[in-house]
């Protein structure tokens, strides 16, 4: 077990709820989607497993701090470096040469379709390239928890197929992944479904 | 799959992010070259010029006579006294001076004199000549007799007087007499009108000195000695160094410095979010510190060259103590340097691996 919720919920200053009270427990190798409508929680949810905020109500217990690395609705990178420059970065981090990282690398970049852009600039990707580009990156850089913040949610149908396959290169991995999404393509990906509901009189 | 992240970053590949994203323009290195050579280049030439110009302020203040202090009191100054004061630590030259006993007179110009004075071996490295074993004529008196140094004056009386060197006395505001004149080598030991003595920088202590020469006997005369320089237009001090001291550019080390750290700052923070995301993604603080310090190098390297050619140029052109000149031009490169590397290491140390997520937790 990775993380466990008991009973959590959150509230915030003004009094205003979000999700009805949620217990839990998740491990390596899961691919959960959080799902529910706007305004839910879906992010303070993944903010809370993350251990970025402590949730107003309940227990969240994360044994030995997972290391968190997030895919943010809007990818973030250096619009002048390439493509495989961003994935070797994280393992440039470790202490690695970088002739040993460019393989490591290219692999990645393989695993989810962009060996072709490798050598692009991140300018010039796509929005779906983009995202699994940053996915692609966050794996290079071995979290125990991965976080995506509806990654789909700014892309065509098409380019999300994409990245939702993206996904599906990752299931196979010890890692444990939480998706906040609206996309049901998405969500058909992933191995449990975390419905996050109003709390009780609200709306 | 999973790697070591409690590793930290090769040099190498610190060196090799720093030139790839300053390669790319990621860095924004040539906005920040452009920015930055243009405040160095600028403040190193105004204020290596504005020291230029206080060295040139002193150089003419000399070249006028008027660090040369005197005392008068006739008869009564110890030529030996006056001519040992060249010995004291930090005097230039010192000598002592009379007028001679009657003008000569050249065979060459009959009826006509040439003024002259008897001075101590020494005083004539205060005209700026150094002939000791003959007499010294003024550029005037040597241009109308056509002669040079080296050459005989012969007298109506016959006698010769070798010339050893020639000095300029223009009217610049100097004490007149010596515009027109001769002066001959006298033996020291015996008694003169004047006493002359220079130091630089101006020291109070020459006052002193120039007083020790005048003979006891003085004191009791009716005309006390009369302290002056040769040329007291340009004021009894100099005050070039106070005016250098004040100059407008003076803090231009320090503008250098707080306006490097502000543009590499500004520059660096706004890539935050790339950082940012290095960060997230296992960088350390000291990596991206690092990478970011390399990068300001790469920026500096050709921002120094060309300020330390600035300064060269400068100093160069400087009549005189071109080493200041350039010094001072390097001192605002030094600014800028500082500067730089401060800004960037306190940008890139105000990076976050969260501060990607801020927005986000902030929804």
């Amino acid at each position: 077990m990775l993380i466990s919720l008991e009973q959590v919920s959150h509230e915030f200053l003004e009094g205003r709820a979000l999700f009805q009270p949620l217990s839990a427990s998740f491990d390596r190798g899961e691919l959960i989607a959080i799902t529910g409508p706007s305004g839910a929680g879906k992010s303070t949810l993944l903010a809370i497993l993350a251990g970025l905020m402590p949730p107003t109500h309940g227990r969240i217990r994360r044994p030995g701090s997972p290391r968190a690395c997030w895919v943010t609705q809007h990818p973030h990178g250096v619009a002048r470096r390439t493509a495989l420059d961003h994935v070797c970065l994280p393992y440039l981090a470790t202490g690695m040469r970088r002739r040993d990282a460019e393989p490591l690398a290219r692999a990645l970049l393989d695993r989810f379709g962009l060996s072709a852009v490798g050598d692009q600039q991140f300018a010039t990707l796509s929005g779906g390239q983009a995202q699994r580009l940053m996915i692609a990156r966050s794996i290079a850089a071995a979290p125990d928890l991965l976080l995506l913040d509806e990654p789909t949610a700014q892309l065509d149908q098409r380019t999300a197929g994409e990245v939702d396959a993206a996904l599906g290169a990752i299931a196979s991995t010890d890692l444990l992944v939480f998706v906040a999404t609206h996309s049901a393509g998405t969500r058909a990906m992933c191995s449990r479904v975390v419905e996050l509901e109003a709390p009780l009189g609200c709306g | 799959m999973r790697v070591n992240t409690v590793g930290r970053m090769r040099l190498a590949a610190i060196l090799s992010e720093a030139w790839r994203n300053s390669r790319s323009g990621a860095s924004h290195g040539v906005l920040l070259w452009l920015v930055l050579s243009f405040l160095t280049i600028g403040l190193t030439t105004a204020d290596a010029l504005a020291t230029r110009a206080a060295v040139e302020e002193a150089l003419d203040y000399r070249a006028a006579g008027a660090a040369i202090a005197t005392i008068e009191a006739v008869g009564a100054i110890d030529g030996t006294s006056c001519d040992a004061i060249a010995s004291v630590d930090g005097v230039a030259a010192a000598g002592a001076l009379r007028p001679a006993a009657g003008p000569l007179l050249p065979s060459a110009t009959p009826g006509s004199s040439l003024p002259a004075y008897e001075a101590t071996p020494a005083f004539t490295r205060l005209l700026g000549s150094s002939g000791a074993h003959g007499a010294v004529l003024s550029r005037v008196a040597a241009d109308r007799l056509g002669l040079r140094t080296g050459d005989v004056l012969t007298l109506s009386s016959g006698a010769a007087l070798t010339i050893a060197g020639v000095y300029e006395w223009p009217e610049d505001g100097r004490r007149p007499g010596l515009g027109y004149a001769a002066v001959v080598p006298a033996l020291a030991n015996g008694a003169f009108d004047e006493c002359w003595a220079t130091t630089w920088p101006q020291s109070a202590q020459l006052v002193t000195l120039l007083r020790s020469t005048a003979m006891p006997s003085s004191a009791e005369s009716a005309s006390a000695p009369v302290l002056s320089t040769v040329n007291s237009t340009f004021g009894a001090e100099f005050h070039g160094g106070d005016r250098h001291l004040s100059r407008p550019t003076r803090f231009a080390p320090l503008a250098a410095l707080v306006a490097a750290a502000f543009s590499v700052a500004i520059a660096v923070r706004s890539r935050r979010l790339a950082l940012s995301s290095a960060r997230h993604h296992g960088v350390r603080r000291a990596d991206v510190m690092a990478v970011v310090g390399a990068e300001t190098a790469w920026v500096m390297v050709p921002v120094a060259i060309a300020a330390v050619a600035a300064a060269t140029l400068v100093g160069a052109s400087a009549p005189a103590d071109g080493g200041a000149v350039f010094e001072a031009g390097l001192r605002v490169l030094a600014g800028t340097s500082t500067g730089a590397f401060l800004g960037a290491a306190v940008a890139a140390a105000s990076i976050r691996a969260n501060g990607l997520l801020s927005a986000f937790t902030e929804r």
